[in-house]
Parts: structure tokens; sequence; C-alpha cells
């Protein structure tokens, strides 16, 4: 499904250079939900951006593949790259609120969205497509929602719209970066709930950045661990949980015990 | 972090719906008024004398009665003439400063890219910038004729660059919002992206804007008419009212001069209300 070989992020600055994600190589099968995991800096957000083919801010240089279905992000043109965005690959980034258009009701971004891939024959097959997906993320009056802005939601609501948009186009591959970091526990939940009835429903892929450990060992399959921008250590959740290899991962999990005491 | 302060940060980021708020719309009235009753009352009412044409048996007559604001050394009525300014000075001052938006807006947009292009492009405004713009102005002006066109282009010439550099400074924050990110990720073209994303997030910054930069305008043409380029003599403009009424301040004949200028201030201090009210209008909705 998607095969990451020899990855490295470089940021470019006036000061230097600095590399943020070192020789990140993993692969995920099809149906697969993994998370990364690690603390804030440790190249997380900058790798899976760079995964998912998203400009940064930061000007940066970018080596290796990341193969999807066989083709290589990292080196298709910008025009083939924008029909995979969206079709084959979803992304849902940080905070709900800022990933919905204030500007915007929510139909016409559906519509915007499927507009954009030829996917819609008019605005009413639009709404009706944008219906059936937030159903599919149990948003019970989806015709209300469509309806509204951004603001008109709560974080939860928004959250599930953002997966809806993202997930609209039906992608195999869905990445989600730290889904339920603003929200609060009980909502957290339901949230990872949708994106592992995604899952099972639509049989998608999904890499799940976080850095709450409980979220991964509760819904993921593997796990990946980042430091500094090395994987420092993978495998599978049971095995990573029980006998920690790298030191890391052991100081990573006792600051958790810690918190959760 | 408790249950409690976690849910009062999501109410936060919930309770920011448009505001409405009241004092917002009365400032953006206390700036409306008083332009729109100076503009339709040159437009509708009639005015007490001519001012096109001069009363040679009324000449340097001091405020009275009969000549609210006096009379200037040709006999022209001031009053009149003052309103009668509005008619000329105002639909210009907008109209300008429309054109500057118009060209300023989308040049800003894709100034705010990545790239040498849009480096370039910046570089570009500096220069024009450097320059001293009502010079230059002035300068086309006197050149070309004293023709509307001109006097528009003049306007265009000062006020573009700031349009183009505001536009851009917000295009790039608004760049990195997530919900740029989102449509990029969804598969928007960048053209699209502009127009559909970045665009309306930038308008409410460009509509005060606007108001400044028209205040601005009148503050050119006022300069330009003042110097004498740009208007052919008998129209009257608040510029070269004061131009008149400087030449005869010393002889004691303040009014040629007064009533003009405060009425540039007050249509200034007026445009500038409105850019702070719609400026404090439109924040709710970023």
């Amino acid at each position: 499904m998607l095969e990451v070989n020899e990855l490295c992020v470089t940021y470019v600055s006036r000061g230097g250079t600095n590399q943020v994600v070192r020789d990140l190589s993993f692969s995920l099968g099809a149906g697969e939900m993994v998370g990364l995991v690690g603390e804030s800096g440790s190249g997380k957000s900058a790798a899976i951006h760079a995964i998912a083919a998203l400009p940064r801010p930061v000007k940066s240089v970018i080596t290796g593949a990341v193969h999807l279905n066989g083709r290589d992000l990292l080196s298709l043109p910008p025009k083939q790259v924008r029909q995979i965005h969206g079709t084959e690959l979803g992304f849902v980034g940080q905070n709900p609120f800022g990933c919905l258009q204030p500007t915007l009701a929510l139909h016409k971004q559906f519509h915007n969205i499927l507009k954009a891939h030829r996917r819609t024959s008019s605005k009413a097959d639009s709404r009706r497509q944008a219906q059936a997906a937030l159903e599919g993320v149990g948003i019970l009056e989806p015709d209300r929602v469509l309806r509204g802005y951004a603001h008109h939601l709560s974080g939860g609501m928004a959250q599930r719209v953002v997966i809806a948009m993202a997930t609209a186009l039906r992608p195999r591959m869905l990445i989600a970066d730290e889904p339920t970091t603003a929200l609060d526990p009980t909502v957290q939940l339901q949230i990872l709930d949708v994106l592992s009835d995604l899952r099972d429903r639509e049989g998608t892929t999904l890499l799940i950045v976080t850095h709450d450990l409980g979220v991964v060992a509760a819904y993921c399959s593997r796990v990946l661990v980042m430091k500094s921008g090395l994987v420092v250590e993978q495998g599978d959740v049971q095995t990573l949980f029980e006998t920690p290899a790298h030191p890391y991962t052991r100081e990573l999990f006792a600051q958790e015990e810690l918190s959760a005491a | 972090m408790s249950a409690i302060s976690m849910g009062e940060g999501i109410g936060a980021v919930e309770a920011h719906p448009p505001r409405s708020k009241p004092t917002d719309y009365a400032a953006l009235a206390l700036g409306v008024v008083p332009i729109a009753l100076l503009y339709l009352c040159g437009l509708l009412l009639p005015l007490p004398y001519s001012p096109t044409h001069p009363d040679v048996a009324a000449i340097s007559l001091a405020p009275s009665s009969q000549h609210l604001f006096g009379t200037d050394a040709s006999g022209f009525d001031v009053f009149s003439r003052v309103i009668a300014s509005a008619r000329v000075d105002l639909p210009l001052a907008v109209g300008g400063a429309a054109l500057a938006m118009l060209i300023g807006v989308p040049v800003g947009l894709v100034a705010s890219s990545a790239g040498w292009g849009a480096n370039a492009l910046m570089r570009v405004v500096d220069a024009i910038q450097a320059l001293p713009l009502l010079i230059v102005a002035l300068a086309v002006v006197a050149l070309a004729g004293d023709h509307i066109g001109d006097v528009l282009f003049a306007i265009m010439l000062v006020v573009t660059p700031t349009f183009i550099r505001l536009v851009r400074s917000q295009a790039l924050v608004v760049r990195n919002a997530r919900y740029v990110e989102a449509a990029i990720a969804s598969g928007c073209r960048p053209g699209r992206l502009l127009r559909v994303h970045v665009l309306p997030n930038v308008s409410g910054i460009v509509l005060a804007q606007f108001a400044i930069s028209v205040a601005n305008a009148i503050l050119v043409i006022a300069a330009l008419n003042f110097l004498g380029v740009g208007v052919s003599p008998p129209t009257p403009t608040w510029g070269s009212m004061i131009a008149t009424g400087a030449g005869v301040i010393d002889q004691g004949q303040w009014w040629v001069a007064l009533f003009p200028s405060l009425a540039i201030l007050l249509v200034v201090v007026c445009f500038n209300v409105i850019a702070r009210a719609v400026e404090d209008l439109t924040q709710g909705r970023r």
C-alpha cells in the first residue's frame, strides 16, 4: 500500500540546515492501522507532511521515496500529485477548526472537493454525497450541519466533518496528524471509533500520528517510535508494549504511566 | 490540565461566530453618514449660488447669512463651491482607490506564492515605493495633461503598492492555515486555492485598506489640484480652492482656505473611521 524508503527531510534556513527526519523507512499493508509516536519536535509532523507531499512553510529538502500504490509521490509532477490528493490519499490535519474554511458553508466545501476531481454532476449531487459521507462518520443530522459554517460545530463534530471531507472521495490511505489532541477525552474515543470503523468498513489504511500511547495501544496494530528525526523502534503493539527494547521507548512509557496515575 | 479548563478552551473556539456588535455598526454609520450627506447635497439640492459663475458684485466678502462661508476674490461663493467639490473629488477618489484595489489584490495574492517570480515581483514593488510617488504622479499628470484618467493613474500609482504589500502579508499568514493545507490535501489547484480559500479570508482587511486608500486618494487629488494640475479652472475642487485661499490669508481673508480644508479634514477622518469600523466588524469572521 504505502512504502517509505530512506526518507530524509532537511529544513533549510539562512542560519544553516537542520535534518528533522533521518532515513525513515517503513511500509504499510492494506487495512493496517499504524501509530507514529514521539514527543513534540521529534519530526513526526515533518515526516507525514513529506509522505503526504504537502508543502510546509519552512523551506525544506526532501530525499528518498514514498511509494503509494506503486507510484513515487516525491517524483511525480505536481498535477498528478493533485490528482492523487483526496482520491488515493486523504489527510486529516491538526486542530479540526483550523481545517475548515471559516467563510464557506460546509456543503460548498464538500462541493469544491468533489468538483476538483470531477466526481459530481451538480450541487444537489454533491449534497447527496456529502450527506452520505457525514452519515459515515456518525453525524445524525447531516442536512443541518451542511447548511452551517465551521463555527457552528462543536470540537467533536468539527473533527467528524474534517474526517468526512478527507474521505469523501474514498481514499484507500488516510494520514491523520494528531486527530484527537485538541479534543476532550470522551470525544477522543468517539473519533478513534470513527477512524477504526472506517478501516473495518472500507478497508482504509490508517497512519495516525499521536503522542498519546493509550490511543496506540487500544487501536493500532503496529507502532513506530520516533525521536530526533529517527525511528528508534518499530514493531507490533503487543510486543513493543510488553518488551520495549529501546531506552527511549521505555522512558516514553514511564512518562505515560506517570501522567495516567 | 483539568477537565473544566479543557471545556473552556473548546468553548472559546466555538464562541467565535460572526460578531455583529451594535457599536461597530454605529461607528460605521458615523463615518458613512457625513460623507453621504456631503455628496448627496452636492448632487441633489440646489446650491445657493452657482459654483462656476462668479458674482462680480460680491467680492471677498466675510462669512454672513447671505454667504455662509463668504466669497473669494473672484466673487465665487465659498459654501457652494465646497459642496460642489464633493461631486468632483469623492467619485474620483473612490474610483482611483477601487482601481488600485482591483490591481493590488490579485497581484498581492500571486506575490504570496513561493518561488523566485514572486520574490522578483516584490523587489519591483520595493523599487517603485522607493520613488517619491506623489512627485512622480505630479510629473505624470502635468506632462500628460489635465484629464481625469491621468488623475486616476496618479492615485493608482500612489495607492497600489500598499495594497500589494498588505494582501501579500495577509495571504502569507492565511496560507499557513490548516484549511489551506486541507484544501491542498484534497487536490485543490493553486489558482483556485487563492480565489476560494485565501481571498475570502483576507477580504476584511482589504475593505478596511480600501477606506484608508480613499482618504489617501482625497489627499493626492487635493495636492495635485493645489499645485494647479489635474483640473480645468472653473470646476471647483478642494485643493484648488485652498490654493486660491492661501494667497489671501495674509490679507485677513481666512475663510477662503479654511472651509475647503475643513471639508478635506472631515472626509479623511470619516474614511478612517469607516476603515476602523470595517476592520472591527470583519475580524470576528477570521
